[in-house]
């Protein structure tokens, strides 16, 4: 015998019976659709958020693109398209148990953070005036409300799933929300400078994230 | 049809309200929810979580997706369903008062666990978790990890540390 076999021997003379399961245990039964798969999660992510940053841009203004180049544009896209893809994916395992873990959800809950902050820090030029510097407070209260707003697209997005891990899950939730109100922002918004997009726009992004985290907590605290 | 691809069927019936196939999942994974419970040192509130984590299932339903395995599912929401109740417990248990003196209210001691699991109890509770998963469900590592959010190299040390662990322990009851 094995070392393996005789473990696995000693377990099994270990280990307390399963018992089978009660009488009356199945009951309320109604049909369901099965959840959705990660390309959906994806789809719907991306479509949430484009369609906020367009039709946001195109009803409130869109003088934050014409004060860009082109360059910083397709920068921006190409970090919001990346945000969305690991967002999207933590949002996907976080939305089915026993899914495969693609993408860490501690991570999925600060990257879009540090990536926001090290493309604003070296895409957008650093014209430091204090005197401006109190305008961001709109910027911030301005992107809070559509992180807000778009919070009820995911709130249906969550319905869809079942999340096990709120305290990560909701965090990863709020980093959504927050990446969606930092991007309309960005379309509206003139002031395309470093410190007002790391400290106000980048502080739409975090409070979305600690919102979601706080609420993933109380949450988790009704369970 | 193999075990795991039969489960599959069961639950995706199950998802279509089919009550046959419903009863024929329950018959087979409430004994391992039992077992696992039981397993981790909680069995004489194994029947209770094993009950509230089938709750659960049923409520959760919706959120398992055709074919991917069924006991990975299960066992996620079952990790989460232990440390949700813990949790509860833990802060209904702060706001208890004690009753005086000389009352006997306990409740009749539990029917098992005899003796204590001397072999399992000496593992940390990730390493005991990950055994059981791979030992009394036949779960493989792949499904293990995803039953744990973890990887699959995670796992594979976490087991690989838990044989050593007993090995030692065998050999030494020697």
């Amino acid at each position: 015998m094995s070392d393996e076999e005789k473990i696995l021997a000693a377990l099994e003379r270990e280990l307390p019976p399963g018992r089978p399961a009660p009488a009356g245990l199945v009951r309320d039964l109604s049909p369901v659709r099965p959840g959705l798969s990660t390309g959906a999660v994806l789809t719907l992510f991306a479509a949430l958020l484009t369609g906020i940053t367009v039709g946001g841009g195109y009803l409130l203004g869109s003088r934050g693109m014409e004060a860009m180049t082109v360059a910083q544009v397709m920068i921006l896209a190409a970090l919001g398209t990346t945000m969305v893809v690991i967002l999207g994916l933590a949002m996907a395992q976080g939305l089915r148990p026993g899914s495969k873990v693609l993408v860490s959800v501690r991570w999925a809950n600060v990257l879009p953070l540090l990536g926001f902050l090290a493309v604003a820090a070296l895409a957008f030029p650093w014209r430091w005036m204090p005197e401006t510097f109190g305008h961001g407070w709109g910027c911030l209260k301005e992107g809070l409300y559509v992180a807000l707003s778009s919070s009820v697209g995911v709130v249906w997005l969550v319905r869809r799933g079942y999340i096990t891990n709120w305290a990560g899950t909701a965090g990863t939730l709020g980093a959504f929300c927050g990446l969606t109100g930092a991007a309309l922002l960005h379309v509206m918004c003139p002031d395309q400078e470093a410190t007002h997009l790391m400290v106000w726009h980048g502080g739409i992004l975090a409070g979305g994230t600690l919102g979601g985290l706080l609420a993933g907590y109380l949450l988790l605290r009704q369970r | 049809m193999d075990d795991k691809q039969e489960l599959v069927d069961l639950m995706t019936r199950y998802q279509a309200a089919d009550r046959a196939a419903a009863e024929a999942l329950a018959a087979r994974v409430y004994p391992l929810l039992h077992r696992f419970y039981g397993s981790l040192g909680e069995y004489d509130r194994a029947d209770d979580l094993a009950q509230e984590c089938w709750m659960r299932l049923h409520r959760a339903r919706h959120s398992y997706r055709p074919p991917e395995p069924v006991l990975p599912w299960v066992f996620a929401i079952a990790r989460h369903t232990r440390v949700d109740v813990f949790r509860r417990q833990m802060r209904r248990s702060g706001r208890e008062v004690a009753l005086p003196e000389g009352l006997d209210f306990a409740a009749p001691a539990p029917e098992a666990p005899p003796t204590g699991l001397p072999l399992l109890d000496q593992l940390p509770a990730s390493q005991k978790e990950v055994l059981l998963m791979l030992k009394v469900t036949g779960m493989s590592l792949e499904e293990v990890a995803r039953a744990t959010a973890s990887s699959v190299g995670s796992v594979k040390q976490k087991a690989h540390r838990a044989y050593e662990t007993l090995r030692k322990l065998l050999a030494e009851a020697k």
